[in-house]
């Protein structure tokens, strides 16, 4: 069993006219597992991971599907009764940690919060702990004392992972955790969670637009484009083969040290208003390849070996060529 | 060199704070460039290296503290009062949701610096204004007129900046990150536009600030890297992206996410600032984060050596290159 299992998933915003922004989403994620999650502006990333912590707030609303964490059912129960699982089961890591961090509050104050809600470990061992999160992260310790407006970004930014790592929770949710920071102290971060994750294990659901970050953290990377799934692979996989064109294009829009920089390029178009229905592929009209057959239906997401790809034009002939490669079409149960 | 069309010399900003007791903010120390004619000059350094307080000096937002400012020879001590020279500096700001009116068509915010600079009436204006939304793409021209900025996306309001820099005509853009705050992908398109519209000569100078190396390849002739208000480095941006002499500058480079480069990067990591808060007044700014610091970097400030090549680097301990 996964660690955390989505099942069919939509979250809607409005009632009146709904705009749907996670359209029937289901994704696995397994124990200390690191699973990358892109996609531009608007594309339903940031809400699927709140939804997926149960912190979906009016006016957005599940109106379909199921989270299912440690076997529990996160989506039936009631918010008292999420309580307890929070920071201890699913920490989040937000965008700034200024918006995380309550600006009147000392960290100790904030730190000490979380443990004595869910513990009921001694003063002793919970300033042993604070001392201990601050070092995993590299901030010098008498940051305890002080409070969020005298931190640096990255700094700030650090103690919210500190404060997520408090009650070692299985899984982090971390929505663009360096997007609002300078190049090196994102690199500082970044190394800094390549670290955590050898000297202790749990899961973490990276949330960003920057396909160059994710890659190089991430185990697996999942795309979304218009509330949905449309590839899903292994990182280095993805790298070297992606399959969906959207997931093609995000990665020629990434400049590149080594080649000449000069023939990168952007991906012209908008995405769909998600307050109308969708007919056919939502990246038809910004695809290069699309053809009538993508403009009538919606395509399936596919599932090939482990990857899948929700694209009739390259998700068939990937299919074709794996198949061929397993051995001349003679091995039919993809 | 080409005819240098702006040049700044010891060019100093130094804030006051308004609560007594706090001591002044030197946000740009003395720096020296020169910008020519046709050319692209990159600002590189991270927050509170001082280059958006250099674009905002150069368009007479700041005032400068000390030091000059020449365009084309000519003194500007208050470019502000200075029509003339406001014409031929336009600027692109970092935001694009702060950087328009909300409650101007676009139409309106492009036709006032046509009136404003180039001497047209409101109708006469009307085809430079479809003409500008055609330039940064926003086509067909027609339905962006009467659009405000709410119902435009992020990218779609950046070129919307853009157009109005372009509207006066000017001979130098300065653009301040001027796609920082975009997604990757339409980052991508914004960079695309402003590469296409210099290979054009649509811009004829531009100067380039940003915090992102790799953009400064795509666009830049030249970078010059800045850190805490001081030069450290400046040369041809081929040079100093493929040869990076400052420790600051190689930092810089190192921390560039790259997914073909998974393996853990030991140098960035070693670069931890000893004490953020703590200000040198002597030594090199850098001494307290660099890996290479000799006794005389606490003591002496590096001078800004420029080799034959035109390449310049500030530090003791990698010499002259």
């Amino acid at each position: 069993m996964s660690l955390v299992t989505v099942e069919n998933l939509s979250v809607e915003y409005g009632k009146a006219h709904p705009t749907r922004a996670v359209r029937n989403v289901s994704l696995q994620i397994e124990e200390n597992e690191f699973v990358g999650l892109v996609g531009e502006s608007g594309c339903g990333k940031s809400t699927l991971g709140f939804a997926i912590a149960r912190l979906e707030r009016p006016p957005a609303r599940i109106v379909e599907g199921r989270v299912i964490i440690n076997d529990l059912v996160w989506t039936d129960m009631h918010t008292e009764d999420l309580l307890p699982h929070r920071w201890q089961d699913v920490a989040i890591v937000l965008q700034s940690g200024m918006n995380a961090l309550n600006p009147v509050m000392s960290i100790e104050f904030q730190f000490r919060d979380v443990m004595i809600q869910h513990t009921r470990m001694s003063s002793k061992e919970i300033l042993a702990r604070s001392y201990e999160v601050l070092d995993m992260v590299g901030v010098p310790r008498d940051a305890l004392r002080r409070y969020p407006h005298e931190l640096s970004g990255g700094m700030k930014q650090r103690v919210a992972i500190a404060m997520a790592m408090l009650l070692k929770p299985q899984l982090i949710i971390m929505d663009e955790p360096t997007t609002a920071l300078d190049m090196v102290v994102q690199r500082q971060i970044l190394e800094n969670l390549k670290l955590l994750r050898q000297q202790q294990a749990f899961s973490v659901l990276f949330i960003s637009h920057d396909l160059g970050v994710v890659l190089e953290l991430a185990d697996r990377v999942i795309v979304m484009y218009a509330g949905q799934i449309v590839e899903s692979q292994e990182s280095m996989n993805l790298l070297h083969q992606p399959m969906h064109p959207y997931t093609r294009a995000l990665l020629r829009s990434l400049p590149d040290a080594g080649a000449t920089a000069k023939t990168f390029s952007g991906i012209p178009g908008t995405p769909p208003d998600l307050g109308k229905p969708v007919i056919g592929c939502a990246f038809a009209p910004r695809c290069d390849l699309a053809q009538s057959a993508c403009t009538s239906s919606e395509p399936e997401l596919l599932k090939i070996g482990t990857s899948q790809v929700r694209c009739i034009m390259t998700g068939q002939e990937v299919d074709r060529d794996r198949i061929n490669l397993a051995g001349n079409g003679a091995n039919q149960s993809v | 060199m080409t005819e240098s069309i702006l040049q700044a010399t010891a060019l100093t900003k130094v804030f006051r704070s308004t609560r007594r007791g706090r001591p002044p903010v030197t946000a740009v120390n003395r720096v020296s460039f020169s910008l020519s004619r046709g050319q692209v000059l990159a600002l590189v350094g991270e927050s509170g290296s001082g280059k958006t307080t250099i674009g905002r000096m150069l368009t007479g937002i700041e005032a400068p503290t000390d030091g000059k400012m020449e365009w084309e020879g000519t003194a500007a001590t208050n470019v502000r009062v200075d029509k003339r020279v406001n014409q031929r500096v336009q600027m692109v700001f970092q935001d694009p949701y702060a950087a328009l009116n909300p409650f101007n068509t676009i139409e309106y915010t492009l036709t006032r610096p046509v009136v404003n600079f180039l001497g047209a009436n409101r109708l006469t204006a009307s085809d430079r204004v479809r003409e500008l939304l055609e330039t940064v793409r926003l086509t067909p021209a027609n339905s962006y007129l009467n659009k405000r900025p709410h119902e435009l996306s992020g990218g779609q309001r950046q070129r919307v900046v853009i157009a109005r820099a372009l509207a006066a005509a000017p001979d130098v853009i300065i653009a301040d990150e001027p796609v920082s705050m975009l997604d990757v992908s339409i980052r991508a398109e914004v960079l695309r536009l402003l590469y296409d519209l210099l290979q054009d000569r649509r811009v004829e100078s531009m100067l380039y600030i940003t915090h992102d190396l790799l953009s400064a390849k795509l666009l830049a002739d030249q970078v010059m890297v800045l850190y805490k208000g001081h030069t450290v480095e400046m040369g041809a941006t081929d040079d100093i992206l493929g040869d990076p002499i400052h420790p600051y500058t190689r930092l810089l480079l190192s921390s560039i996410p790259n997914p073909r480069m998974r393996q853990s990067k030991t140098i960035a990591a070693s670069y931890e600032p000893v004490k953020t808060e703590s200000r040198i007044t002597e030594g090199c700014p850098f001494a307290p984060r660099c890996p290479l610091v000799m006794a005389i970097c606490w003591d002496e400030r590096p001078k800004l050596d420029m080799n034959s090549s035109g390449r310049s680097v500030a530090c003791h301990a990698v010499g002259n290159p």
